[in-house]
């Protein structure tokens, strides 16, 4: 894979409040995030012409593209919807780099809003196909299966997922836009309910009402706009399995796959990254997600959490807004949104900013383990 | 520790159809029935080889025995139907013939689980004469 030809740029950012917010509708955090990212970017709604969406979870509704557009009261040359689950907000990225690439469009705005907290929800806890019966339920149940079997591989334990859950909430203790802002303690993890051993329910994502958006155009067009243009220097995807009992390696993740081609899209390698925003629906998975990108050995990502390496100041900030576990349940335009105020250091002169940082990179993940997405950005064009 | 399989639990099991009775008639057999082709057994089940692709699968029995892959024990109540048997057992369980499936290990405190448990199939009467996959150590 070549680096690529064209360099495309997010311009805006948005998003809306996450956690509790009964005032909106589901197409309002579309349609908030978006007007909020184009407000961001000094853009007029109608320069605004590709939007692409990634359905809400908690109802799954057809043409959400269309629908999102009408009520931002504009007529795009270009909408989509992308299905790879928490992994499609990448694709979103690569489909808008597409479009503009055939002359299709040239300012795209990406966007998943939902309320599933306030609204409809119980898309979350239904059963997956034939495992209804033996009452496999949910997400938190593949991941915990997963979580076991990495625990007993590799000798990761309870405190090393604990780890995880005390980092990320620290982080978002400094977000003030935080569904959980408040500190934990490793005490406060394992005091924390079973949800289903070995997760407690610090180990889980909260559902939140949410909604973000991200907007896209040429180098040249990112130029003339408001903020610091942050570049998309690489992408990769992986497909693994459907099924999360039938992989190979249940504690592999599409990350394997995806890290070769986000790292040679983008000509750079681990070391290279200032700051990773990783895909953390539950607690097991930045520990697989670094090392299978990677960073460490196979079996390693879990003593990276310990001694406070991924808090922001050490070693690799990850998460540095609360990820999933903390700042929203929403599955991954947040890590977006982070990863590019990161990037244009937005948070200077205070413990938040990742001092110097110039190059990210983001995770996204969907299903249980079963599709991933990869993304570098940078400041340095 | 007798386990039973409740009258609300039974209306989650699925009905059968032409495509996989000689799986549900094999269980009330007390035996694992699995789609077989080029590469070996297969599951879930289809009308086609997920290999090879040929329409030509046959139907054979397992030997019903394998481990405990991993596995969860689950506390928060989901649905109704497992409200009474909380906390209860979710494995996967990996035939020797290399397959896996998700399934329950019964008759067994959920404390007593471990990956790589040895365990075989034990089907148990869910109603209507039907019988339902679950597998208890072997």
């Amino acid at each position: 894979m070549e680096p690529f030809k064209n360099k495309y740029c997010i311009v805006g950012v948005g998003n809306t409040n996450y956690g509790t917010n009964p005032g909106l509708s589901q197409v309002g955090h579309n349609v908030k995030a978006i007007r909020a990212a184009a407000e961001d970017a000094g853009l007029e709604m109608s320069e605004v012409n590709g939007v692409l969406t990634k359905a809400p979870s908690s109802t799954f509704p057809m043409l959400w593209g269309p629908r999102v557009s009408e009520a931002l009261g504009i007529v795009p040359k270009v909408t989509a919807t992308i299905d790879q689950a928490g992994a499609s907000n990448i694709s979103l990225v690569m489909y808008a780099m597409i479009a503009i690439e055939l002359g299709q469009a040239d300012v795209i705005a990406c966007v998943y809003g939902d309320n599933p907290r306030t609204g409809y929800r119980d898309n979350y806890k239904q059963p997956r196909g034939a495992n209804a019966f033996a009452g496999l339920f949910g997400a938190p149940l593949g991941y915990a299966n997963i979580a076991r079997r990495h625990m007993e591989l590799y000798g990761t334990t309870p405190e090393q997922l604990g780890n995880v859950a005390v980092a990320h909430r620290h982080h978002a203790s400094m977000n003030s836009n935080a569904h959980y802002q408040e500190s934990i303690t490793l005490d406060d993890y394992h005091n924390s309910r079973w949800i289903a051993e070995p997760f407690h329910l610090l180990d889980c994502t909260p559902v939140s009402d949410s909604g973000a958006a991200w907007i896209i155009t040429t180098e040249e067009r990112a130029k003339q706009l408001k903020q610091k243009p942050i570049y998309i220097e690489g992408l990769g995807q992986g497909n693994p399995s459907w099924d999360f009992a039938t992989r190979d390696d249940m504690t592999v993740s599409g990350a394997k796959i995806a890290s070769e081609g986000v790292f040679r899209t983008a000509q750079m390698n681990p070391s290279d990254m200032d700051f990773c925003q990783f895909y953390d629906c539950f607690t097991i998975v930045p520990i697989v997600t670094l090392e299978d990108y990677g960073f460490v050995n196979k079996g390693e990502g879990a003593a990276f959490f310990e001694d406070k390496r991924t808090w922001i100041g050490g070693e690799l900030p990850i998460n540095t807004s609360g990820g999933l576990l903390s700042e929203t349940g929403m599955p991954g335009p947040q890590l977006i949104v982070e990863a590019t105020r990161q990037l244009r250091h937005q948070y200077a002169g205070t413990e938040r900013q990742v001092e110097g940082a110039e190059v990210g990179l983001v995770s996204q993940q969907g299903g249980i383990m079963t599709t991933h997405g990869a993304m570098i950005l940078s400041n340095q064009g | 520790m007798s386990f039973s399989v409740s009258e609300d639990r039974a209306k989650l099991l699925a009905e059968p159809t032409e495509l996989d009775q000689p799986f549900w008639d094999g269980l009330a057999e007390g035996k694992l029935r699995l789609q077989y082709c080029c590469s070996g057994f297969q599951y879930p089940f289809e009308t086609f080889c997920f290999k090879c692709g040929s329409d030509d699968v046959s139907w054979r029995d397992a030997s019903g025995e394998g481990e405990v892959h991993t596995f969860v024990t689950v506390h928060q109540r989901y649905h109704a139907a497992f409200a009474d048997i909380l906390p209860y057992n979710v494995s996967v369980i990996e035939l020797d013939e290399g397959l896996r499936i998700v399934s329950n290990v019964i008759n067994i405190d959920t404390d007593d689980v471990k990956i790589g448990m040895r365990v075989k199939v034990s089907p148990q009467p869910a109603g209507d004469g039907r019988y339902a996959l679950f597998f208890e150590k072997a």
